[in-house]
């Protein structure tokens, strides 16, 4: 009995080693936290092979606590760049170079430059890499730089000290105006690549030391290649259209006065006429409501009749941006990206079974649909005053 | 110190209605929206877990009410007097047989989950034996003690479930979820396959109810508990949908892994929401994988009577573990699940067909 009891004490210290269960275990000091990535195209070598950079911008923790004197510190963060045939490849060599490995977990961002996006088949089999690393969250905002995507890592904001960090709390602010659209996350970007319909990333540039948020890529939805790009006004066309934004201002003259009106709410309402699927009409109406922010006359505004026109007024100005960006669609991109063939799904599946293959390739059914753009617009308020300048002369 | 005794190996009602969504609810639906996206459009795909749902449930209840019409007899005994003692030591060996391959599966995947999401560098063969083990000391111990633990963890997999579901309502876009029934019926009918056989685990009542105290009752519960996971499915299919859409979770390995990865909670003070639902979901496997493990002994005690069940578990676990690991790799693992699946569903339907057409031909008596 006594030994089968001292037979027991060599049996505890070895359950003990296993009860620790730490194989998987890495200190978190340990981590390489990376919070930003951004792809180039790799500016040296023969391009026989086509050889792109990655920089991972990692914290250093130690520099980012309360700053001490505002001059002369590190900056929290290290950019660390390499280049290679692939992202796999240079991820590993990356850890030639840094101590600690690099962590995803935490990534906030992940900017992509111009030209990659534009190469025939780089881009789609680059986002490959992102959403099958599972330490990537699918909530990954992805951006595309209009110049070198290492630049925008590169700024040094405040107060936010982090580059990634400032951008995706920028990128966040984007219902309040109307040239950004919501940022797209790597897991919505995976649906779009694999389907078939074109769509929009935003895009970013930087300007000496800040950063520029508005504007999107145009991407073929079929070869997921970049093939242009929407700026700001372009973009308010095109959100006016899709029609779901919360902010955003209008600007717009008046008997030589300039006003500025507030966009509160703006929805928009398609109507698809399929009854000849090769040239359908489309009628979009964009109701708009918000508020009157800014004058420059001095008109009351209580007279119903001169509020009446400056409502016309507005959606004048809706319906020009709408049809600029229909246009650049319809006739320099081809592409749909204003998303009518998810609406033809939705309402018309059977139209679109038997036009699928033909709506933004082959005989671009899109480009020959007649789109009409009507906007509704209802200024709701104007401030606390009727007028905050006397009567000049009327 | 006196070991706690349970008064007698008998169950209540309620531990069979929480039985049964315990054994169904186990790594199958991890994976079930990528099948059932692939062969439907849009969020179809509901309409077929409904429709297996409500085959598992008549099955369900087909089943034990048969059982129930013999009250406190072990499934080796009726099966016995309806179609005489050789075929029916060969169906119980079959279910024993067929059970310790769930266990197997469920092991593996398990393992492979874990792996892929938690620990990168543990081999497979290591994370799978350390939760087999679990199991083994589970099974090894009282019958009503497995049960009084199904009753404790489901309401915690209920909780865990129906928060990652809520966490994702703010990612839910409805337009996902059009065009509305444009799948074709061979759409529905492939579907119906694999939701169908996401819920075999129901066959544990030609066993448990023989444990029941009042047998005559547990047909009601047992549907009703049948039910859970028929709901529970649905939901989590059409979260899976609206999140991610069709095409996404058609290529997603593990979506409803992937839906808790992305569960957001507001105010973002705590991230890494999987990390949880990871912790949670391995006691629901837990639950479906002991109660595997002790169908099957608890089969094989009935045909050999005089062996002890340590005996039985410590043989068969060896079996479970070398089964477990022999798939080399994902494809090959997640085929083997789907031919267990229908397998089992098949095997479960076929013997009550059986005991019930020649339970009425030879007009065996107590035959309800």
């Amino acid at each position: 009995m006594d030994n089968r009891k001292l037979l027991h004490i060599p049996m505890y210290f070895f359950m003990i080693m296993f009860l620790t269960g730490c194989w998987d275990q890495v200190n978190i000091e340990e981590h390489g936290f990376v919070l930003g990535v951004a792809v180039d195209m790799a500016d040296d070598g023969p391009s026989e092979k086509k050889v792109f950079s990655l920089t991972n911008q990692m914290v250093s923790p130690g520099d980012l606590g309360t700053p001490t004197s505002d001059s002369g510190e590190e900056p929290p963060f290290i950019n660390i760049t390499a280049s290679g045939e692939s992202i796999f490849a240079i991820s590993r060599n990356m850890l030639k170079e840094v101590s600690r490995a690099p962590y995803h977990e935490h990534l906030r961002l992940i900017v992509i430059s111009a030209d990659v996006a534009q190469d025939p088949e780089l881009f789609a089999s680059m986002m490959d890499v992102f959403v099958r690393n599972q330490q990537i969250r699918r909530g990954v905002k992805v951006l595309i730089a209009e110049k070198k995507a290492k630049n925008i890592l590169e700024i040094n904001p405040k107060p936010e000290r982090l580059p990634a960090m400032h951008i995706d709390m920028i990128t966040d602010n984007a219902h309040n105006s109307m040239d950004m659209i919501e940022p797209v996350t790597l897991g919505g970007l995976h649906g779009d690549l694999l389907n078939e319909f074109s769509y929009v990333l935003p895009t970013i540039s930087t300007h000496e030391d800040k950063v520029d948020y508005n504007g999107v890529a145009v991407f073929n939805g079929v070869n997921d290649r970049m093939v242009g790009s929407l700026n700001g006004s372009e973009t308010i066309g095109m959100n006016l259209i899709k029609g779901d934004m919360q902010g955003g201002y209008i600007k717009f003259e008046m008997e030589n006065h300039s006003m500025v009106f507030e966009l509160e709410r703006a929805k928009s309402r398609i109507k698809i006429d399929s009854k000849d699927p090769t040239n359908m009409d489309i009628s979009i109406t964009i109701d708009v409501e918000g508020n009157l922010a800014e004058m420059y006359g001095s008109k009351t505004l209580l007279a119903s009749s001169y509020l009446a026109k400056i409502e016309e007024k507005i959606a004048e100005q809706i319906e020009q941006l709408a049809y600029q960006t229909i246009d650049k669609a319809q006739q320099e991109y081809k592409l749909d990206i204003l998303d009518i063939d998810k609406m033809l799904i939705r309402k018309h599946y059977n139209v679109w079974e038997k036009i699928k293959k033909d709506w933004e390739n082959g005989e671009n059914y899109f480009s020959n649909s007649n789109i009409h753009v009507s906007a509704d617009v209802k200024v709701r308020e104007f401030g606390a005053t009727d007028r905050a300048k006397d009567k000049e002369h009327q | 110190m006196k070991r706690f005794e349970y008064a007698d190996e008998l169950i209540s009602e309620r531990e069979i209605m929480i039985a049964i969504p315990s054994i169904v609810i186990g790594v199958g639906i991890l994976s079930l929206p990528r099948f059932l996206a692939t062969v439907t459009t849009a969020a179809d795909g509901w309409i077929s877990i409904l429709a297996g749902g409500v085959l598992a449930i008549g099955m369900t209840w087909i089943i034990a009410k048969l059982a129930a019409s013999f009250p406190h007899q072990s499934f080796l005994s009726y099966a016995s007097r309806i179609v005489t003692k050789p075929v029916a030591v060969v169906l119980t060996f079959l279910f024993a047989f067929f059970f310790l391959q769930v266990v197997a599966f469920q092991v593996r995947e398990i393992a492979d989950i874990s792996k892929q999401y938690l620990f990168n560098r543990t081999p497979v063969e290591v994370l799978a034996l350390v939760f087999l083990l679990v199991v083994v000391y589970a099974v090894s111990g009282s019958r009503a003690g497995l049960f009084r633990l199904n009753m404790m963890f489901f309401p915690i997999i209920l909780f865990i479930s129906s928060l990652v579901i809520f966490f994702s309502i703010n990612r839910f876009e409805s337009e996902h979820l059009f065009p509305m029934f444009q799948t074709s019926f061979t759409g529905y009918l492939k579907g119906l396959g694999s939701a169908a056989t996401s819920y075999i685990g129901f066959g544990i009542l030609w066993f448990y109810l023989s444990l029941v105290r009042q047998p005559s009752k547990a047909p009601k519960y047992a549907i009703t508990g049948m039910c859970i996971p028929v709901v529970l499915y649905m939901v989590i299919f059409i979260a899976c949908i609206g999140v991610f859409g069709n095409e996404v979770t058609q290529n997603l390995l593990f979506p409803v892994v992937e839906l808790a990865k992305g569960a957001e909670i507001p105010g973002e003070f705590f991230e890494r929401f999987e990390s949880v639902f990871f912790t949670i979901w391995i006691m629901a496997i837990f639950n479906t994988t002991t109660l595997g493990l002790d169908i099957s002994v608890f089969a094989l005690t009935q045909i050999f009577k005089n062996t002890p069940k340590y005996t039985i578990i410590f043989i068969l676990s060896p079996l479970v573990y070398v089964t477990a690991m022999y798939p080399q790799n994902l494809i090959e693992v997640s085929s083997f699940g789907t031919y267990i699946g229908y397998v089992i569903f098949g095997y479960t339907v076929f013997v009550a067909v059986l005991l019930l057409v020649v339970g009425k031909l030879r007009g065996v008596k107590a035959l309800g």
